[in-house]
């Protein structure tokens, strides 16, 4: 095998000169050793390296005799193939491999490095030596995380808004959606329809506009009659600025203390319509005490409640009623029909199904089983129908009258007539029957006047007999709403007794007003910011939107 | 200006005092505000607190730029970096009292998130300052880098020569531990150094053992460090190998303390550098969230 080994010796001024040499042998042994094919007079060569071989014509085969390995092409290695071109470096020497020239299997260029270059690869040893030259960079890690979180948190977003179609594809995604630009979740009542962003939102940098709230609230009022008040002198009008969403799920209507201290603290003084308000900063501390309504009518039949303050002396209830709450509730018992009874609140007053008021009294469920309308002696368990006195009158005549007329009563002051007892279709006189019927309105008068002027009606009602003899009950005017500007419940109060807030054991007259005033409420609780009691804003008890609470031409609140 | 002042007494604690100023400002009226509902962003406080720390988040993006413009005459870089630290710290608690403390998954609490990351790493990064340079003078002992690294050059070529008197087989495994020798290299080379022990020492010590098997006997296994080898050595024969030999193992074991001292060099600088890698890419996608945030809340008002 013929090995063409051309030496290339750098002349002066650049020139070059290569020798040519020929080995023959099956393999190219490259060392320090003298026996090597290639010799190298070089410390960091072993003394033999490496082997070479041809494989074909052009094809090498590159063998490393000891455990450092060989560089070939830059790499250290342990055995390699290679084509023509392929460099070997072994200290300060290069051996090229090249295409053998014709009647040559193999050919190689044996160059001596240049001084600098072999000082340089002396130096191969030393790798990036800082963060800098490595692969790691600020500038595109930078520029990928900008434009990923632009693209996600803003471009996504701006665009689900101003391209409809993209919604259904952008508004579920996890991130990049509308969803993810949302500070905070909605109010429970808000959740139907969150996705639609654009229901509330215009977007283009405007705040939520009161038409977005009206398309569905059109029928909250405002706060106060807004012919009398601007609203721009209550302060800021719009909706948004008290009902801020996306502050969790039932932050959206304001009940602190200051929505209405704000103003209502001097409100007479900074409001020219207003100097009748009075002045209310904190339930505890600044609220003026309790003002009820008694009923009214005008001459117009309309009604029109009167406005008492609890703290007024003379304030009396003019029901119309005689009712002595003391004796009913009299510790050792009432009469009745079956010996006496003890009687609690409850056994008249239950609550409405809401449990927020108390269902009025009636005659029929409350007060009948003692307070019986029985008008015969001898029909004991006959009683008229209460509430309408004429009525009443009409069932007793007719009761006396058929009594008469059809005989066998059984009285022996009564006439014959009447008392005759006749088999059935037996005809009566004309005079018989005008005896009877005679009989009958002079027991039905006695009746009468026994039942509404001195056992039953009276007992609680005042009844009043005309010049001509017609009897008039005096009318019946129990007040419904005491409070109607204020939200009480009982059921929140379920906890109390009754006693705790009405002195009904007391009461001796149904004038008495057993309302509590303010007094009352403030044993438990106290303003917003009360310590030990509970804490109780102007919104635990009134609305805000009250449109029942326009003012009349007083610069009071009207009810409507 | 005192030669002794630091970023953190830089100007009689200038900017220390300006960021608890700041602080103790954003805490009072935090405290004092009475917004509607819980507090957060969207109170006056909330948007003047945003106000204020988006101002400062550009102002502090700004560094980037400035530490650039070397012909700035806008305060010194060392005023510039201390006031970068200390305004960069309060921002923490400013973006807390803006937000109300209220987090949730949004691009809000993203920016919020992102702006942490970025202000820990700047942490990481003062206490490389603090800590690091001491350590990586110390360890250079008033040697340079280059110097240190020229003087591995020189080891080698000693070693090799010395290997040569020995015996091929030393010669090679020196040649060997030449070629495999790579300081620096990958960023994780950089920030973890293998610690391979140095294979050319295993070597020579191995041809020791064998060598002077018949005359003395297998030392004992736990003798296998290269001193105890030394002393095993200087009690044997001395003829010319065993000299060389002694002589290598020397040169060896210097090479080895310097490439210990080198990497230690690089690695204690990539320290220095790495948060950097951090801090500076995140801050970007921190200006992106940014935008973002102060965009949305805005658009959808």
């Amino acid at each position: 095998m013929r090995w063409q080994i051309l030496r290339v010796s750098q002349q002066a001024k650049g020139a070059t000169s290569v020798e040519e040499d020929i080995h023959f042998g099956e393999t190219l042994t490259v060392g320090r050793g003298a026996d090597q094919a290639i010799y190298l007079p070089d410390l960091r060569a072993a003394l033999s390296h490496c082997s070479v071989t041809v494989k074909n014509p052009g094809r090498y085969r590159i063998q490393s005799l000891i455990v450092a390995g060989v560089r070939v092409n830059g790499n250290i290695v342990q055995e390699i193939d290679v084509g023509a071109g392929a460099i070997l470096e072994l200290g300060g020497t290069r051996l090229k491999f090249l295409d053998p020239p014709k009647d040559f299997e193999g050919a190689v260029e044996i160059t001596a490095m240049a001084a600098e270059e072999i000082a340089k690869n002396a130096n191969r040893f030393v790798g990036k030596l800082t963060l800098g030259e490595t692969r790691l960079s600020k500038r595109w890690p930078s520029w990928i995380l900008f434009s990923g979180v632009a693209l996600f948190a803003l471009i996504l977003p701006l665009l689900a808004h101003y391209v409809p179609a993209s919604r259904p594809a952008l508004d579920p995604l996890p991130i990049g959606s509308r969803d993810t630009w949302q500070a905070g979740q909605l109010v429970a009542a808000h959740h139907f329809f969150g996705e639609n962003c654009n229901l509330c939102h215009q977007g283009n940098f405007k705040t939520v506009q009161d038409e977005s709230c009206k398309a569905c609230h059109g029928n909250i009022g405002g706060h106060v009659d807004d012919k009398r008040f601007t609203l721009s002198q209550l302060g800021d009008s719009e909706c948004a600025f008290c009902h801020r969403d996306h502050s969790g799920i039932e932050a959206l209507i304001r009940e602190d203390q200051e929505l209405c201290a704000d103003c209502h603290d001097d409100l007479s003084k900074r409001e020219k319509n207003a100097t009748a308000q009075l002045d209310v900063a904190d339930f505890a501390s600044k609220h003026p005490g309790f003002v009820v309504s008694l009923a009214n009518w005008d001459t117009a039949g309309n009604y029109k409640p009167t406005r008492v303050a609890l703290a007024n002396p003379d304030i009396k209830e003019t029901s119309g009623l005689k009712f002595p709450h003391d004796l009913h509730l009299a510790k050792e018992g009432i009469q009745g029909p079956d010996g006496d009874e003890v009687m609690q609140c409850g056994s008249c007053h239950q609550p409405e199904p809401g449990g927020a008021r108390l269902r009025p009294i009636d005659f029929e469920d409350n007060c009948q089983k003692c307070h019986k309308l029985t008008y015969s002696i001898r029909e004991a368990d006959r009683e008229v129908t209460h509430g309408k006195p004429a009525l009443m009158k009409n069932e007793i005549e007719e009761f006396f009258a058929g009594q008469a007329l059809e005989g066998a009563f059984n009285d022996t002051n009564a006439p014959t007539v009447v008392r005759t007892r006749r088999r059935p279709g037996q005809p009566i006189t004309p005079q018989e029957r005008a005896e009877a019927l005679s009989w009958a309105r002079e027991q039905a008068t006695q009746s009468i006047d026994n039942l509404f002027n001195s056992n039953a009606c009276t007992y609680c009602h005042t009844v009043t007999t005309d010049d001509v003899g017609s009897l008039s009950v005096a009318p019946v005017r129990v007040v419904g709403f005491w409070m109607p500007k204020a939200r009480f419940s009982h059921r929140s109060h379920e906890s109390m007794t009754c006693s705790d807030c009405h002195k009904a054991e007391t009461s001796s007259d149904s004038s008495d007003v057993l309302m509590p005033d303010i007094d009352n409420c403030q044993t438990c609780h106290a303003g917003e910011h009360g310590e030990n009691k509970v804490p109780s804003t102007c919104i635990t008890c009134h609305g805000y939107h009250e449109t029942r609470l326009d003012l009349d031409n007083k610069g009071l609140p009207e009810l409507r | 200006m005192a030669m002794h002042e630091s970023i953190f007494d830089y100007s009689r604690y200038r900017y220390l005092w300006v960021s608890m100023v700041l602080s103790l400002g954003s805490i009072v009226a935090y405290l004092w505000h009475d917004p509607i509902g819980e507090p957060n962003g969207g109170s006056w406080l909330g948007y003047t607190l945003g106000t204020i720390g988006a101002l400062l988040i550009l102002w502090l993006l700004w560094f980037g730029i400035r530490k650039r413009s070397y012909k700035s005459r806008v305060g010194t870089m060392r005023g510039w970096l201390s006031a970068h630290v200390y305004l960069g710290t309060s921002l923490i608690l400013i973006a807390f009292l803006h937000s109300g403390f209220q987090v949730g998954w949004n691009i809000h609490t993203l920016a919020l998130v992102l702006m942490l990351i970025v202000i820990f790493s700047g942490f990481f990064g003062v206490y490389t300052y603090v800590r690091y340079p001491a350590v990586m003078t110390r360890n250079r002992d008033s040697a340079t880098r280059q110097s240190l690294l020229d003087e591995i050059a020189e080891l080698d070529a000693q070693a090799l020569q010395l290997a040569d008197t020995v015996d091929p087989k030393v010669h090679a495994a020196v040649l060997r531990s030449i070629e495999r020798t790579e300081i620096g290299g990958s960023f994780i080379t950089l920030l973890r150094p293998s610690d391979e022990t140095d294979n050319a020492l295993d070597q020579v010590k191995t041809f020791m053992e064998q060598r002077d098997k018949p005359a003395a006997g297998a030392p004992k296994k736990d003798m296998s460090t290269m001193f105890a080898m030394v002393d095993f050595l200087s009690a044997g024969s001395a003829d010319a190998k065993s000299d060389a030999l002694r002589k290598l193992l020397d040169t060896l074991a210097r090479k080895r303390s310097l490439t210990d001292r080198i990497t230690r060099d690089l690695q204690v600088q990539a320290l220095m550098e790495i948060w950097l890698y951090v801090h500076v890419p995140l801050s970007m996608a921190l200006l992106a969230a940014l935008t973002a945030h102060v965009v949305s809340v805005f658009f959808y008002w």
